[in-house]
């Protein structure tokens, strides 16, 4: 426990300016919007726009919308620091910086490494990221909930269960990324995009040339990615989500009836093919460091 | 008492036969040299010896078989590859604390007094520091584990003679005892004669010599000759040391029948050069 520990820290230590990125961001924009206000002034309740002829509710429908690019904005950052910044180097970093051999020369286990490199590239971007939407919603109801009739609680519940549902796609994209800095000694993501592009781009030009019907790798990935268990039902399911929606009495509770079968969705065949997936890239990480040759 | 046994241990690369059917042994307690020429198979031995490679044949550390990348011989061994292989992004400070947290023979309270004369500076980085002070870190880290056996490659690799002096006399002075065994290879054996208690001679893949530095220095003599009398080592294996216009320093085996106008004990230098020359008839 102590040497995990002692690794987590060393992994947010060295990787401090990435994990403080969505806090930055987050920060900027803060500070943007307050100069804004204070520079020309912003007034909410004179705010307000026409959407077929009839005036809309401006601080309500603005409300959803904060919330809303604020889940994709989440996403997006969390996507950026943990997908593309952090686990592609995750166990390749020593090698970049001339000093793999010190490490190797430790009694640590390889699955330590391969589990601090989970917590301090996946977990922890998540938790920052979630705090960071959770602060967000609550600071735009503040000023635009006045006359919403969803309340904060809702809307808290809403950011929260997309987080959640992100969580099984997030472990097996980072798990695979820290499985292919595993085998990659460096420039990881450029590989993978180069390869991904690549065999599509050489597929593309097969099918053309042959008549053949095979569609490309991203067509597989992403039919997959809706559908890990191959079950037939998306992992999803948007006609349950629509009649939930519609079979409540009010948008406060249709809000709630989406979170609950948004953040429950992964309690499903396709999200254990997911973690399992994960798992597997995971177990394989960990051998792949273990007999990787020293340069 | 053998800590280390090597038995049969062959290792190629592609074409080139770093060792040959290596069998040889450290035993534990002692301070041991492992010399030979750049290329000689002294890097690929110790990769050997604590799985940093694959090999045919067995290496055994205390009766334990050594693996392939096997993390848990490093519980009771420490390896000093390189003073550059440390990591550089760190401050001093968080370094020590890292290191600390990860390593379970950590003995902080002979870190502390190791460290209280070290002079480095905690809240500088690594990166930073000048090669002296790295080596320094490294050695007190390495100093404060409570691990039996230290291995050394050229550890004092590009340092200065003030640096790898020191270097020598900490671990010394701090870290050896009857129960720790240290190996240590270089090919600058001058540098090490004074602390080492057996000398392991390696070329070209193969083990040439494996004694204490006491039998050694019984076994070979160092005499100075005439120039003219050259001629009177054509049948003794010997190696010229040194050449000058009237006479020359030689190194004979002590029991050979030639007497020099002086003679005296060769260094472990002589003794290196001499092996190495006469591999065939020692080995």
């Amino acid at each position: 426990m102590k040497q995990l520990k002692s690794l987590i820290k060393r992994d947010i230590s060295l990787n401090r300016w990435s994990l403080l990125l969505p806090v930055i961001v987050v920060a900027v924009s803060y500070l943007f919007i307050l100069f804004i206000d204070l520079k020309w002034g912003i007034d909410l309740d004179n705010i307000g726009y026409s959407m077929e002829g009839a005036v809309q509710n401006f601080p309500f429908m603005g409300l959803i919308g904060v919330v809303i690019g604020n889940i994709w904005i989440s996403g997006a950052m969390l996507s950026l620091v943990a997908l593309v910044i952090l686990t592609p180097n995750a166990l390749n970093d020593n090698i970049k910086h001339h000093c793999e051999i010190f490490y190797k020369c430790l009694p640590i286990a390889p699955w330590k490494i391969v589990l601090s490199k989970v917590v301090s590239c996946i977990l922890i971007p998540l938790a920052i990221v979630l705090i960071l939407a959770f602060f967000n919603t609550w600071i735009a109801y503040l000023f635009l909930g006045k006359t919403s009739v969803i309340s904060l609680g809702t809307l808290l519940r809403f950011v929260g269960s997309a987080m959640f549902f992100a969580i099984p796609y997030l472990l097996l994209f980072g798990s695979f990324f820290i499985f292919l800095s595993g085998v990659l000694k460096k420039k990881v993501l450029v590989k993978f995009i180069g390869f991904l592009f690549g065999t599509n781009i050489l597929i593309k030009i097969f099918t053309s040339l042959s008549g053949l019907k095979i569609e490309t790798l991203s067509y597989y990935e992403n039919k997959w990615l809706l559908n890990p268990s191959l079950t037939g039902p998306k992992i999803i399911d948007v006609d349950l989500l629509v009649n939930g929606f519609m079979d409540k009495m009010s948008l406060d509770s249709g809000v709630n009836e989406i979170s609950k079968l948004v953040a429950t969705s992964i309690f499903s065949w396709d999200g254990f093919c997911l973690i399992f997936a994960a798992i597997i890239l995971l177990t394989s990480s960990v051998y792949a460091y273990k007999v990787r040759k020293l340069d | 008492m053998a800590l280390v046994k090597i038995s049969n241990v062959t290792k190629k690369y592609k074409d080139l036969l770093a060792l040959d059917n290596v069998n040889t042994e450290v035993r534990q307690g002692r301070i041991v040299g492992l010399v030979g020429k750049n290329g000689a198979g002294k890097s690929t031995l110790m990769k050997c010896i604590i799985g940093f490679t694959k090999f045919q044949g067995r290496i055994f550390i205390n009766g334990e078989q050594i693996k392939y990348m096997e993390h848990k011989v490093f519980e009771d061994t420490a390896f000093i590859p390189d003073i550059n292989s440390l990591d550089g992004r760190f401050k001093v400070k968080a370094f020590i604390d890292f290191f600390k947290g990860v390593h379970p023979k950590f003995n902080e309270e002979r870190f502390n007094s190791l460290f209280a004369s070290s002079g480095l500076p905690l809240g500088k980085k690594i990166s930073k520091l000048s090669k002296g002070m790295k080596t320094k870190l490294y050695l007190i880290l390495i100093l404060a584990l409570d691990v039996s056996f230290l291995i050394l490659d050229e550890p004092t690799l590009g340092l200065d003679i003030v640096y790898r002096n020191e270097f020598y006399n900490t671990i010394l002075s701090s870290f050896y005892n009857e129960n720790r065994t240290i190996l240590i290879s270089t090919h600058q054996v001058e540098e090490i004669e004074h602390i080492l208690h057996d000398l392991i001679i390696i070329d070209q893949g193969k083990i040439i010599t494996n004694d204490t530095i006491d039998n050694l220095l019984t076994y070979y003599k160092l005499i100075t000759i005439d120039a003219k009398d050259r001629d009177k080592l054509n049948n003794i294996p010997h190696k010229i040391v040194t050449e000058g216009l009237s006479a020359i320093e030689v190194v004979v085996p002590r029991k050979a029948n030639i007497t020099g106008f002086k003679e005296a004990i060769p260094n472990l230098a002589h003794i290196f050069l001499y092996t190495l020359e006469n591999a065939h008839e020692t080995a």
